[in-house]
């Protein structure tokens, strides 16, 4: 589910992409070759049905302004008092096209090129977007800490 | 802290957390893994198989409309070639063969001899060359029946449907039939009718391959001739010749019309429909997904039905037109999971720490544990519709002998009212009533087309009454507007299942 949630816009839309998830998974079980991880394959397949329900609810890769003029810098003491619930809240609050390359290349471990084919975009544009998807959430962290103090 | 580390950090971070996977999701799977896969199916590719099954009906409903009938032919042949036969035959004296083989001499008589003479003939231009005659013989095949006494000719003419403007001098009859594969139960059945005739007529195949020839005996120098004393027999012919062309022409003991041999058909027709129906849900406003995702989360469509009563009538041999009246009930089941009750309960856990030569410490800590009650909401939705179907079908020509006959049909749905009952939820998930007489309710009324497209099968089970089932695809062209910025369209797929009653037959004219 945890899955689900980085990727989903909300709620409904994570639970709308594990059950479709499952389904496919269900429907595929004899695909599965025994040649690696069973949780693995599976994880690709939910995967799949994330990225196939934020594509027919239309996935744009738009770059956001960036606004910032220093370079974002978060010492180690900030991360470490931070919640998993907090970080996964700062996860979903990303724009759709940044969250989906971020958990793609962090989580999930797809090369720049793979997730050019996958979201049939171009490789650079999977890495400007990681960039600033890592930067915008880098800030977050920082803002998250000032209201803490 | 390098990109590097950060990334290792969330990876880490994340790598164990879990998330509660909400109530029901695991029976929700189930509930969708068990749905039978053919609508599954379905429901993901209902729109192409829509836009497929109407462009095929299109397309075999204009070669349809565009494609002479038999009949059509035979009108437009007898038109063309009939100043010819009276060129051939300026003295009513018919005699030219169409082959050399079968060739016959002429004899020259006329009415005024009170010889009545019943020949066969072709009409085609025997005397041009011979390619241009196997060009024709190839197209078309001819037969006339020439019947030179005018009492017992014009009673004929008049039975055949032709007017008697169009008899001049020569009161001809022309049977044309294309000689192609299409036509060769539409022969064969000509040749098995003719076959019936014990008394005079012949049917000869060496001729004309397969054509209608009536003749009598004797011949007289290769012509047919029949004595004025044999006049009464001559009726008898002729009462047989108006039975077996009546079949001919119309497939039936019924005479063709005085547009000559159009089948003059109507028919009311009852059905009723198990109908499935597909929604399509269009954003009209912006950021609103999260609102449409949950709204179509808690709509499915189910089983809905159609029923009416129209009207059906013949506008050639192969071509109906219907309109009527009928009820449409598209139903939507509506189900949403909204928080009910919250309950909290606080759990004080205490620990005493115990340590030699000091006193016991009691420490304790205070958890909340929250119960969330949800309710679910079950409702069924019914979209009811007064519809006005305006359908143009062709029937495909019945085989010999057979009962069945298929028919394609392609038209449109006018939808004059609409009425709604149910529940939906608003911009705010707030559940909210669909249903209102007026125009005012969540959805508003909305007056439309769909387009419609269907294969029936037809059970002829006695002359006047024919059963049929005709699976059919409607496609909506207009939309539901609702009330929270979205629009939605309805597409219907269901076999109607009903009866046709002929309440108007041909006529004699």
């Amino acid at each position: 589910m945890t899955l689900c949630l980085r990727y989903a816009n909300n709620q409904m839309e994570a639970e709308d992409m594990m059950q479709e998830g499952f389904i496919a998974i269900f429907k595929n079980i004899e695909q599965y070759k025994n040649n690696g991880a069973f949780g693995g394959w599976m994880r690709k397949v939910i995967v799949n049905a994330a990225l196939n329900i934020l594509r027919k609810n239309k996935m744009h890769f738009v770059d956001i302004e960036d606004t910032s003029s220093y370079q974002t810098s978060v010492d180690a003491y900030s991360y470490s008092n931070m919640g998993e619930e907090d970080l996964m809240k700062l996860i979903n609050a990303l724009p759709k096209g940044y969250r989906v390359v971020f958990n793609l290349s962090i989580f999930e471990g797809y090369s720049h090129e793979e997730i050019g084919k996958m979201l049939d975009i171009q490789p650079a544009t999977s890495r400007s977007q990681l960039v600033k998807a890592r930067k915008m959430l880098q800030q977050q962290i920082v803002e998250l800490e000032k209201i803490a103090v | 802290m390098t990109n590097k580390l950060f990334d290792s950090f969330v990876n880490e971070k994340l790598k164990d957390y879990e998330s509660p996977v909400p109530v029901g999701l695991w029976e929700k799977i189930i509930a969708e893994e068990e749905k039978p896969k053919v609508i599954f199916w379905w429901r993901k590719n209902a729109m192409l198989i829509g836009v497929g099954l109407l462009l095929f009906i299109s397309g075999i409903g204009y070669y349809a409309i565009n494609k002479k009938s038999n009949v059509e032919l035979l009108r437009a042949n007898t038109q063309s070639k009939q100043q010819n036969v009276t060129n051939i035959h300026p003295n009513n004296l018919i005699n030219t063969p169409f082959d050399n083989s079968h060739s016959k001499n002429t004899t020259n008589s006329s009415s005024a001899n009170s010889q009545t003479k019943i020949n066969e003939d072709v009409v085609l231009n025997a005397r041009t060359n011979n390619s241009e005659k196997e060009k024709n013989r190839e197209q078309t095949k001819e037969a006339v029946i020439n019947i030179n006494n005018d009492a017992l000719n014009l009673d004929a003419v008049n039975e055949f449907g032709f007017k008697n403007a169009n008899i001049g001098n020569t009161n001809k009859m022309f049977v044309s039939k294309k000689k192609t594969s299409k036509n060769q139960t539409f022969l064969a059945k000509q040749k098995s009718i003719i076959n019936k005739f014990k008394d005079g007529v012949i049917y000869d195949e060496n001729l004309y391959g397969v054509d209608l020839y009536e003749t009598y005996h004797p011949r007289e120098n290769g012509v047919l001739v029949m004595q004025e004393s044999n006049v009464a027999t001559a009726n008898k012919l002729k009462e047989k010749q108006v039975v077996a062309l009546r079949k001919l022409f119309s497939g039936s003991d019924d005479c063709p019309t005085a547009k000559g041999t159009y089948r003059n058909d109507t028919y009311i027709e009852g059905y009723v429909s198990p109908d499935l129906s597909f929604k399509n849900v269009l954003s009209t406003k912006a950021g609103n997904d999260s609102y449409l995702q949950k709204k179509d989360s808690s709509e499915s469509m189910s089983l809905g039905y159609t029923i009416g009563v129209r009207f059906s009538k013949s506008i050639t041999n192969n071509l109906l037109l219907k309109a009527g009246l009928q009820y449409s009930q598209m139903s939507e089941k509506f189900t949403l999971r909204t928080e009910n009750d919250r309950r909290q309960t606080i759990v004080i856990n205490s620990h005493t720490i115990v340590r030699p030569n000091q006193p016991d410490t009691t420490i304790s800590d205070t958890s909340v544990f929250v119960q969330i009650g949800y309710r679910v909401r079950t409702n069924m939705n019914y979209y009811k519709s007064l519809e006005i179907p305006v359908i143009l079908s062709y029937e495909f020509p019945q085989l010999d002998e057979s009962k069945w006959r298929m028919a394609l049909n392609i038209g449109a749905i006018v939808n004059i009212t609409s009425w709604y009952d149910g529940k939906t939820i608003d911009a705010g998930y707030n559940v909210v009533n669909i249903g209102s007489k007026s125009n005012n309710g969540f959805y508003k009324h909305q007056f439309g087309v769909s387009l419609y497209g269907g294969l029936s099968v037809i059970r002829n089970l006695t002359s006047d009454l024919d059963v049929f089932a005709e699976p059919y695809f409607r496609y909506g062209l207009y939309n539901v507007q609702g009330g929270a910025g979205f629009n939605q369209k309805f597409n219907l797929a269901g076999i109607q299942l009903g009866a046709r009653l002929k309440i108007s037959k041909n006529k004699h004219l």
